[in-house]
């Protein structure tokens, strides 16, 4: 949901717009207008009543007053609040609370920047390998995931039976490598849809013998999947986007979801992300889905087809494995 | 003018300068909107490695921080005013894409227009005892607490987050069918099968999201997994009722969907005071 619908919904009219931290001195605007009227209210009262009166009895203002706020921080070491641990360059995680759905056990973990690292410098965290401890013996996670609306979140999955939240007593962290993005552009003559490649198209990348090799591409009008896998280390990860264009048609008119892609050949005709946008995986199939709004016409000829991939490359394994603690974590919905 | 109208000037004209010189301390403040004396908890950052991004005044929830603005007394109410930044990494974030309208479509959303945490529980501190405050919303920058008439400003010792929330990462497969139609796919948010309606060579498939608290509907979205599925569409209007398109040859077996996105879940059940109030 958007921001702006969530103020709508559940907004109290006496709340005020919210301004971030770096914006333009807006929280500074509004102190002044507080100090200010607390001053204009502070003089008019006090020399107002005191000269009206005979005996200078003391008032209490009902009006708006400001008072003088100290602020009290969480105890701090190593420049992290309590719980953190450095798990990348300046950037630290801390469990913040378990959950299990289904069968499957969740650890949630925010990240922050060092006390001396400027957020806006600092890069996110890039995942890793996971283990949790605490059960029979340990147990690797199944996926991490993301969102770009949970700033500084990340959720880990563990696989069915893994160990019981109250029993967790750490996670063992190998964090990923950061990761480096290729940008391809495929280009095909075709005689129509549906269209399918009939060859593998390989990528080289920077991580050894490590390339990501694309078996097939396929679409017909409304929906396809571009299949690929990671030869090389079995520790190298992948994530794969892909956009088809189909230069021959119009595409859709009013279809605000087409601006999410700027570059290309005409307008993104089906598009589609991985489904763990997070951690990525040693092979996967990407599904492609015609945008709303987009139509291939009965007049339409189909001639050529352009494939945009962009191919996101880690190396999931790197150092020693990181310890964190697992005590008095949370446990949602108990 | 007689003695209590002098008296009256010279008090006005103090608290008019008092008042210039804390209007002076807050334009010369960068980060906060209120004056800031904090000399004991000055002294406790000093065990900080260059304390940058967390000020004094500032404390630290989850991925955030809370910096306060001011309190103050409103009718029959304390306002505690605030703001709240994130300390997350952002170098290299993707953008949250924000629908604004069909003529301009989706845009990235700047970070700090995102709401990092959510302090949902709050009280005030006082000498004679705790007041809790009012339900907050995320996108609330204000904690509200009712008091009574008589109630003084110097008597507050503290306002504290008795429950924040984070936003939560979920990416979850699950499946729906006629005997298994509810499925609980994050903490409190259930996703229900409302119908399938079969026409010609697809389907219609509704599903609903119920959530216990009220919260998270609107930031999960619904989809179905694999080629078969064609569309999902958010109606408009009311509940988060999504109306899915299911082609394929056979649709006997259970609906395989995805719900995706976050839930507000609340953090660990540790309470942080936030700060404290003098007089």
């Amino acid at each position: 949901m958007t921001d702006e619908v969530w103020r709508e919904l559940l907004q109290s009219p006496f709340d005020e717009d919210s301004s971030s931290r770096n914006d333009d001195g807006g929280g500074n605007g509004r102190g002044i207008r507080f100090a200010a009227i607390g001053l204009a209210t502070g003089v008019l009262l006090a020399g107002g009543w005191l000269w009206l009166t005979d005996d200078g009895a003391g008032v209490e203002a009902e009006a708006v007053v400001t008072t003088t706020v100290t602020g009290v921080t969480e105890p701090v070491t190593e420049g992290y609040p309590v719980g953190y641990v450095e798990v990348g360059d300046g950037v630290g995680a801390r469990p913040e609370l378990m959950y299990v759905q289904g069968s499957d056990l969740y650890v949630v973990l925010s990240t922050m920047v060092r006390s001396d690292v400027d957020p806006a410098a600092a890069e996110t965290f890039k995942g890793g390998e996971w283990i949790v401890t605490g059960g029979a013996a340990p147990v690797a996670a199944t996926a991490e995931f993301s969102n770009p609306r949970s700033l500084g979140v990340v959720t880990v999955r563990f696989s069915a039976g893994a160990v019981p939240p109250g029993q967790a007593t750490s996670l063992l962290l190998s964090p990923a490598t950061p990761r480096v993005t290729y940008d391809h552009e495929l280009e095909y003559t075709t005689d129509g849809l549906p269209f399918e490649t009939v060859e593998p198209v390989r990528f080289d990348v920077d991580y050894g013998d490590a390339a990501i090799v694309v078996d097939r591409i396929a679409f017909d009008a409304n929906v396809g999947v571009v299949d690929w896998h990671v030869v090389g280390p079995d520790t190298v990860r992948a994530r794969v986007e892909a956009v088809v264009m189909l230069p021959d048609t119009a595409g859709g008119e009013d279809d605000p979801a087409t601006q999410l892609v700027s570059e290309g050949a005409g307008r993104p005709f089906l598009t589609g992300v991985p489904h763990e946008p997070a951690l990525g995986h040693s092979r996967g199939a990407v599904e492609v889905i015609r945008r709303v709004g987009n139509e291939v016409e009965a007049e339409d000829v189909i001639s050529s087809v352009v494939v945009l991939l962009t191919i996101s490359v880690q190396d999931i394994v790197s150092g020693e494995p990181i310890e964190i603690p697992l005590d008095g974590v949370a446990i949602a919905g108990r | 003018m007689n003695r209590s109208a002098w008296v009256g000037l010279v008090v006005g004209l103090l608290i008019g300068v008092g008042g210039i010189v804390g209007i002076e301390a807050l334009a010369g403040d960068s980060d906060s909107a209120v004056a800031t004396t904090a000399p004991e908890v000055a002294e406790t950052s000093t065990t900080l490695i260059g304390r940058v991004w967390v000020e004094p005044s500032e404390t630290v929830v989850g991925p955030a921080v809370v910096i306060p603005e001011g309190v103050s007394r409103e009718g029959d109410e304390v306002v505690f005013r605030y703001e709240l930044a994130t300390v997350a990494p952002l170098a290299d974030v993707e953008p949250a894409w924000e629908f604004v309208s069909p003529q301009t479509g989706f845009v990235p959303a700047d970070p700090g227009d995102l709401n990092p945490i959510y302090p949902a529980r709050w009280s005030l501190v006082t000498a004679g005892g705790d007041i809790a405050g009012a339900i907050s919303n995320p996108s609330a920058r204000a904690a509200r607490f009712e008091v009574g008439e008589g109630f003084q400003l110097d008597s507050i010792e503290a306002v504290r987050i008795d429950e924040y929330r984070i936003p939560v990462p979920v990416d979850v497969e699950f499946e729906l069918s006629e005997g298994a139609p509810r499925v609980e796919v994050a903490p409190g948010v259930i996703v229900s099968l409302i119908s399938v309606a079969e026409q010609g060579e697809q389907a219609i498939v509704q599903v609903e999201v119920v959530s216990e608290d009220g919260l998270n509907l609107e930031s999960i979205a619904i989809g179905g997994v694999g080629p078969e599925w064609r569309s999902a569409v958010r109606e408009a209007e009311g509940r988060p009722r999504y109306n899915l398109r299911l082609g394929g040859a056979d649709r006997s077996g259970p609906l395989l969907l995805r719900a995706r996105g976050f839930v507000w879940l609340p953090a660990a059940e540790v309470v942080l005071v936030t700060p404290e109030v003098g007089g």
